[in-house]
């Protein structure tokens, strides 16, 4: 069990900077994802705790002691990690049971032990020896792979698992399986992982903690549930789930209210304005299924109501998605598991938005 | 799994896992792999499916004919010289004598002269002493060099990766005379630096000797070795080892448990490959070897069929002997490889090269390439350059000597001109005829599987196992009597029949990463068969057409094993040119006649990756 501190990491592959201070904790026994477009960095700075990279600047360290810093570079087998990766990378050359036990081998563990220990492992992987061990890579299918692949990386009780999109290669409910027998290890384990991955649902459902990347910088982290009500700006808000997002003319932290291009004002509980003071280039973050399209009279005292035109209606099973056109030509989507059908299409309607799911970011 | 023959035969088997790392060149073009969906094509494969059976009913018979008609060609020309030379083991006397009967004498002086003394004894005991740790340090020395070049931070990769290559250019006599230039025991210019710095009588380095001969084929054969895994190394998932290194294996425990293994079968194709050449390999122990009595096995053959009375059926049993070494060659190949089919289905895409950061130690690394290139290449090829340059052969190195005497003595020989052309009619030749017969071939083998194409696949591969030497002496048995004896057709066949693997390899592996997908819509968008080949295949081919048609022409400039048992005095060839110089103690004009050919070679290879993109550099086996 073991925490990781990193501070300040940078990396450029020639001239190109792609990782740009990075500062990230990860407690012991939490895990943690690392969530951002492709190419935002996440790959490059989990190698670089992997010790697969070297750090241009910054420091990482493992339950305090420094891994890779001012002039001082741990490689990556002396770092006592697991490592999952994308392509499994099974040794074709090597068995099941060879794959799963070369860490072991590698820390010179008593064959007594090692065959305990690997057999332990995969039947958490749920592949039992009996029936698995003496098999080459070739002779399973991705899923298995994968499985042999999470075993190894698990077998020698690491300090740290890292996770390289290791779901992406599956198909849809496989991977959900696999989700599910990630998080029951993790759970009964307990052990400190980061978990790179570009899947914005699996991030959410995966972890304690969430940590969304951005060209090279963690924009925002968080538990989930705080990422998708509160994101921190228009990146989050936007790779996080859906939602409207408006140009404020006026921002009045005072007042509680803010303006929107076409002059209708709208008003924002206290808690929901960004830490800072600048004003300018706010937006406003109203997500698609917060908001309520009003068929009938909007009820008495209601606050933040938009009038506007519906344009479409898109029936998809579980909701519909209407879209809106307010004044001064601004797009709205709202969704519901209720709301206007395609024959109410050009009616006049009203949009209601409850204050506490106006964000200002 | 690039072509699928299983169950054909061990040897066979063996022979195109081999040619499959000789050959599958990598120099497919990005194109070729970039494979594009084409959603028109894909939507509508029962269309397609039906024009092509509408008009396959009677091309299908004719098609089946011609494979069936070209299999019976190939067999009866990679079989005939096979046959022969078993033939020839048996019978008394040359081919065509009246005198001739069956009989088990050659074989009984070949064999049992193994344990009694006879004149295969020494030989075979040379020939394996040689063959052996030749191929294991010229192999590990290929893979050290290919390892350094490609996955490391060296400085200068580039550089020595073309550096490395530069002996592919000249026939192994470079290294011969280079090395006698230089350490000869009485009149090496490193022996007379050696006694002028420190005053010795004894020479330093005697390259007449068991470690001379050894040292000059591991330097010959390395290249090899080091062109044959640059590709393993590069297309290598370096997951694999990243994985490792995660897991707790350092560098030197990754090389061992996992980057080594992972590339057995390249790794062994290059060494079975080495083995192959230095078993047939004769200039370099012939001439090093005599003036010491060391002889060995394709060596002794050829004086056999070289001497006068020629001793052909001799000849032949002792080649039966070679082959049954090169067979055991093979035997340990598939031993090695056996589980390599497994190790296909696990590749992952776009893995990116995974250099190893060496810190201080690149420079060291740096060091110890820029010694290996110089000791192993520049110094011997300086060495010739020099010799060509001097009248006499001297100890000592005055500029004011240098001349060009040596060059117009050359160019003056009736035989020199005579030698260009017939290498050149024969490397053009060979080269052209390998690469149009090849891409027919390939084509052919790589859409839709056959009994008879894979039965082809196979007859085509076979050649690869058998040395130079005794494929020559089948060759000579065979053609003896007929018209063929003696010209440039025989030498023709001879260079088309070894090589023509080569080429169909590379074509065909090429061909494999094609999508069919491409063609499909060619013809969708109303192209005949014909033209969309024109239009699809060829220009994709294009670079790959050229590297085979690169590899072969170097071959064939460079060969010899097999040319100096079927020339005749209207046929000499370049490199047998240059043996014979060499032979008559006329260094200067062999030195000279070296040089002219690695200019022309050079130039050649050149224009061909210049401008046709070819590239030798071959990936590792698929
Ligand atoms: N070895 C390298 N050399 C040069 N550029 C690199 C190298 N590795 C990564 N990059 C570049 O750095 C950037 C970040 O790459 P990285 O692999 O960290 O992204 P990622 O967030 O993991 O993306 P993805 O979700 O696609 O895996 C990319 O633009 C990539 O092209
Ligand atoms: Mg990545």
């Amino acid at each position: 069990m073991a925490s990781i501190s990193i501070a300040n990491l940078r990396k450029s592959f020639g001239r190109v900077e792609v990782v740009k201070g990075v500062n990230l904790r990860i407690n012991s026994g939490e895990f943690v994802t690392l969530l951002g477009a492709s190419g935002s960095g996440k790959t490059t700075t989990l190698r670089m705790l992997a010790g697969l990279e070297r750090a241009d600047s910054g420091t990482i360290s493992v339950n305090g002691s420094v891994l890779n810093g001012e002039g001082n570079f741990v490689p990556a087998h002396k770092r006592g990690m697991g490592m999952v990766f994308q392509s499994y990378a099974i040794w074709p050359h090597r068995t099941v049971y060879q794959n799963v036990a070369f860490p072991l081998r590698m820390k010179r563990v008593r064959p007594a032990e090692e065959r305990a220990k690997v057999e332990r492992i995969l039947e958490l992987v749920e592949l039992p020896v009996a029936k698995f061990g003496d098999r080459y890579a070739s002779q399973l299918s991705g899923g298995q792979q994968q499985r042999v692949s999470l075993a190894r990386a698990l077998v020698a009780d690491p300090q740290v698992v890292l996770y390289d999109e290791p779901l992406s290669n599956l198909d849809a409910r496989l991977r959900e399986s696999m989700r599910t027998l990630l998080r029951t290890i993790h759970k009964e384990t307990r052990l400190t992982a980061l978990y790179v991955t570009h899947d914005q649902l699996e991030a959410m459902v995966m972890a304690d903690r969430v940590c969304v990347m951005d060209q090279g910088i963690i924009v925002q982290e968080g538990a989930p549930r705080d990422l998708y009500d509160r994101p921190a700006n228009q990146f989050v808000a936007e790779f996080i789930g859906q939602a409207n997002i408006f140009d404020l003319s006026d921002v009045s932290r005072e007042k509680g209210a803010v303006r929107l291009s076409n002059g209708i004002s709208l008003n924002i509980p206290p808690g929901n304005w960004p830490n800072g003071e600048a004003t300018r280039d706010r937006k406003l973050v109203i997500r698609h299924h917060h908001a309520c399209v009003l068929t009938n009279d909007a009820p008495a005292g209601a606050d933040n109501l938009l009038p506007g035109r519906i344009k479409d209606s898109i029936y998809l099973g579980d909701r519909i998605r209407t879209t809106l056109t307010l004044a001064g030509a601004l797009e709205f989507v709202a969704e519901g598991i209720d709301g206007p059908s395609t024959s109410d299409i050009g009616k006049d309607v009203i949009v209601a938005v409850p204050p506490q799911f106006c964000i200002v970011v | 799994m690039m072509f699928t023959t299983k169950n054909v035969g061990a040897i066979h088997r063996s022979g195109e896992d081999h040619a499959r790392a000789v050959c599958s060149s990598s120099s497919a073009p990005a194109s070729i792999e970039r494979r594009v969906p084409l959603t028109e094509a894909s939507a509508i494969p029962e269309r397609i499916e039906a024009i092509d059976r509408g008009r396959s009913v009677a091309g299908e018979r004719i098609r089946a004919a011609v494979t069936w008609l070209f299999l019976a060609v190939v067999t009866v020309l990679v079989v005939t010289p096979m046959a022969a030379i078993v033939f020839g083991a048996f019978r008394t006397r040359s081919p065509g004598d009246p005198r001739a009967t069956f009989s088990l004498q050659s074989i009984e002086a070949v064999y049992l002269g193994l344990f009694n003394g006879g004149w295969t004894q020494s030989a075979t005991l040379h020939t394996v002493l040689l063959a052996i740790p030749v191929t294991i340090s010229a192999t590990a020395l290929g893979l050290f060099l290919a390892w350094a070049v490609t996955r490391t931070n060296m400085p200068g990769k580039r550089w020595f990766e073309f550096g490395f290559l530069l002996s592919l250019l000249y026939s192994p006599l470079v290294g011969v005379i280079g090395w006698t230039v230089l350490a000869d025991p009485a009149a090496g210019l490193l022996n007379g630096l050696w006694s002028a710095l420190t005053g010795a009588s004894d020479p330093l380095f005697n390259i007449y000797s068991y470690g001379g001969i050894a040292w000059v084929m591991i330097f010959f054969f390395a290249p090899y070795a080091f062109l044959l895994n640059v590709g393993g190394f590069r297309s290598l998932d370096v997951t694999l080892e990243e994985v490792a290194a995660v897991s707790g294996a350092n560098l030197f425990k990754r090389m061992m448990l996992i980057t080594l293994p992972v590339m057995m079968a390249g790794i062994a194709a290059a060494a079975l490959f080495i083995f192959t050449l230095a078993l047939e390999q004769f200039a370099i122990p012939g001439f090093l070897g005599t003036h010491v009595q060391f002889d060995t096995l394709a060596y002794a053959i050829f004086l056999r069929t070289n001497a006068y009375p020629s001793d052909l059926p001799g000849a032949a049993a002792a080649g039966t002997l070679l082959l049954i070494l090169s067979s055991i060659g093979l035997f340990a190949y598939r031993r090695l490889t056996r589980h390599s089919e497994r190790f296909v289905a696990v590749t992952a895409r776009g893995y990116k090269p995974g250099v190893t950061e060496l810190g201080a130690g690149r420079y060291v690394l740096f060091g110890v390439c820029l010694l290996i290139f110089i000791v192993g290449i520049a110094a011997p090829l300086i060495a010739v350059a020099l010799r060509a340059l001097l009248p006499v052969r001297t100890m000592t190195f005055d500029p004011g000597s240098l001349t060009l005497d040596n060059f117009r003595v050359l160019f003056s020989a009736a035989d020199m001109l005579l030698g260009l052309r017939n290498t050149f009619y024969l490397a053009f030749g060979a080269a052209t005829a390998c690469s149009v017969i090849g891409l027919v071939v390939a084509f052919q083998i790589t859409r839709r599987k056959s009994l008879a194409k894979s039965i082809l696949d196979y007859m085509i591969a076979l050649p690869i196992g058998v040395p130079g030497t005794v494929f020559g002496v089948g060759m000579l048995w065979a053609y003896v009597r007929t018209p063929l004896y003696l010209t440039l057709g025989i030498l023709l066949l001879a260079f088309v029949i070894r090589y023509l693997v080569y080429s169909v390899r590379s074509i065909g592996g090429a061909l494999m990463q094609i999508d069919k997908a491409l063609e499909e819509s060619a013809a969708v968008a109303g192209a005949t068969p014909f033209k969309s080949f024109m239009f699809v295949n060829l220009p994709l081919l294009r670079p790959v057409l050229a590297s085979a048609w690169l590899l072969v022409f170097l071959i064939v400039m460079r060969e010899i094993s097999s040319s100096i048992i079927l020339y005749g005095a209207h046929t000499v060839t370049l490199p047998i040119l240059t043996w014979n110089y060499l032979n008559d103690g006329s260094y200067g004009v062999a030195s000279a006649l070296a040089i002219t050919q690695i200019g022309i070679v050079g130039v050649v290879f050149i224009v061909l990756t210049r401008f046709f993109g070819a590239d030798l550099r071959a990936r590792a086996a698929e």
